[in-house]
């Protein structure tokens, strides 16, 4: 199986190692919003309407 | 592809599954708000039962206080008020998503990217536009997601969520326009904002019949967010080019109107497969997660010859 070129910048290993650093950047973030109280935040707004938001204020 | 869309819209009833709401006109309070899904769904829809990255992105960004300088004294104040000002959560979810499988959840999850593929089946002419155009997605990102709502402030530091206000179709298609007409006391505030956004929706439904995916290519924050994640997602979508007869047949049906055979996997692709449909060779499949478990494209839309009869 050959890959484009233009479309695989990096060597299969590589990929994955970012691949496993993009998850655990990912996983890190989550934690730390979720510490920082971002989800309270998030659902104290979106469990209102949110006139701006749908364009009628 | 039956399978495809059928992903769509179990999705999409999916993350609008608080039915009642289309009937009362309330909308969903309940703890599942507090979850983004990598898709664009409005959390002001009746029906929604999580929350959309884009808006809740901009909560935070606009939240004030959040990157004062004045509100800063110590390094922990520091690190504490540039924590709490950015949409950490949010990011780090689609960091998680995007590092699985970059792109695909627009393909197969996202309730308005099904909308955009099913308006498009309409039997009209059909138009490619500038490429040029895929790059307003990005300035739409980081100038109306991130950069208005965390700068233009009122004089109590607070921002507002520019993009949702000012552009968004899918909040106007999902809750500008339902809870209206479900809630009178709504109906009668309506005003020029609601009319820009009513005017922004029916160009980009218009735009949807001729032209594939136009919200998704130009406009799209989360596309724009994700995009790069299609060059480092452990999931990938390989084409055998030196097996490729070059037919175009692949580029015909793609659903973001790419140039399969250069584009397959970049920025702009959605991983939907409909490419490996109508190639004569199969020579289009998904593949990563590791190399033994390489899925012929035709696991996904039943077309493989290999797996006829299973």
């Amino acid at each position: 199986m050959v890959q484009k070129s233009s479309t695989v910048l990096l060597t299969k290993f590589s990929r994955s190692r970012l691949s496993f650093a993009l998850l655990a950047a990912g996983l890190v973030m989550v934690a730390l919003g979720i510490w920082g109280g971002e989800t309270a935040r998030i659902l104290e707004k979106a469990t209102q309407v949110c006139l701006q938001c749908i364009g009628i204020g | 592809m039956i399978q495809r869309q059928l992903a769509q819209l179990t999705a999409t009833v999916l993350t609008n599954a608080h039915f009642k709401g289309f009937l009362t006109g309330k909308i969903y309070d309940g703890p599942l708000k507090r979850v983004c899904v990598p898709t664009l769904n409005c959390y002001s829809c009746p029906g929604a039962l999580f929350s959309c990255p884009v808006g809740a992105a901009q909560v935070i960004f606009s939240g004030g206080g959040g990157l004062d300088p004045t509100a800063i004294h110590t390094y922990q104040d520091k690190l504490w008020n540039v924590m709490t000002g950015t949409p950490l959560f949010v990011i780090g979810t689609l960091f998680f998503i995007g590092a699985l499988i970059g792109r695909a959840a627009c393909g197969w999850a996202c309730p308005f990217g099904f909308l955009q593929d099913l308006i498009h089946k309409l039997p009209t002419p059909k138009f490619r536009a500038p490429k040029a155009m895929r790059l307003l997605k990005y300035a739409f990102l980081i100038g109306m997601v991130v950069s208005m709502p965390l700068l233009v402030t009122d004089s109590f530091g607070f921002g507002e969520p520019t993009y949702c206000k000012y552009v968004c179709p899918a909040g106007t298609l999902e809750g500008g326009i339902p809870l209206p007409l479900l809630n009178p006391d709504l109906r009668a505030i309506l005003g020029k904002l609601f009319a820009w956004k009513v005017f922004v929706l029916i160009s980009f439904l218009t735009a949807m019949v001729f032209i594939p995916r136009p919200f998704c290519s130009w406009a799209c924050p989360i596309g724009a967010f994700l995009a790069p994640f299609n060059r480092a997602s452990f999931l990938r979508i390989e084409l055998d080019a030196e097996k490729c007869v070059h037919c175009g047949a692949c580029s015909r049906v793609c659903v973001t109107g790419l140039d399969v055979e250069t584009e397959i996997d970049g920025l702009d692709c959605v991983r939907c497969l409909e490419c490996a449909k109508p190639c004569p060779k199969h020579l289009i499949e998904f593949s990563g997660f590791a190399s033994s478990s390489r899925l012929p494209a035709g696991a996904i839309t039943g077309s493989h010859p290999n797996l006829h009869g299973l």
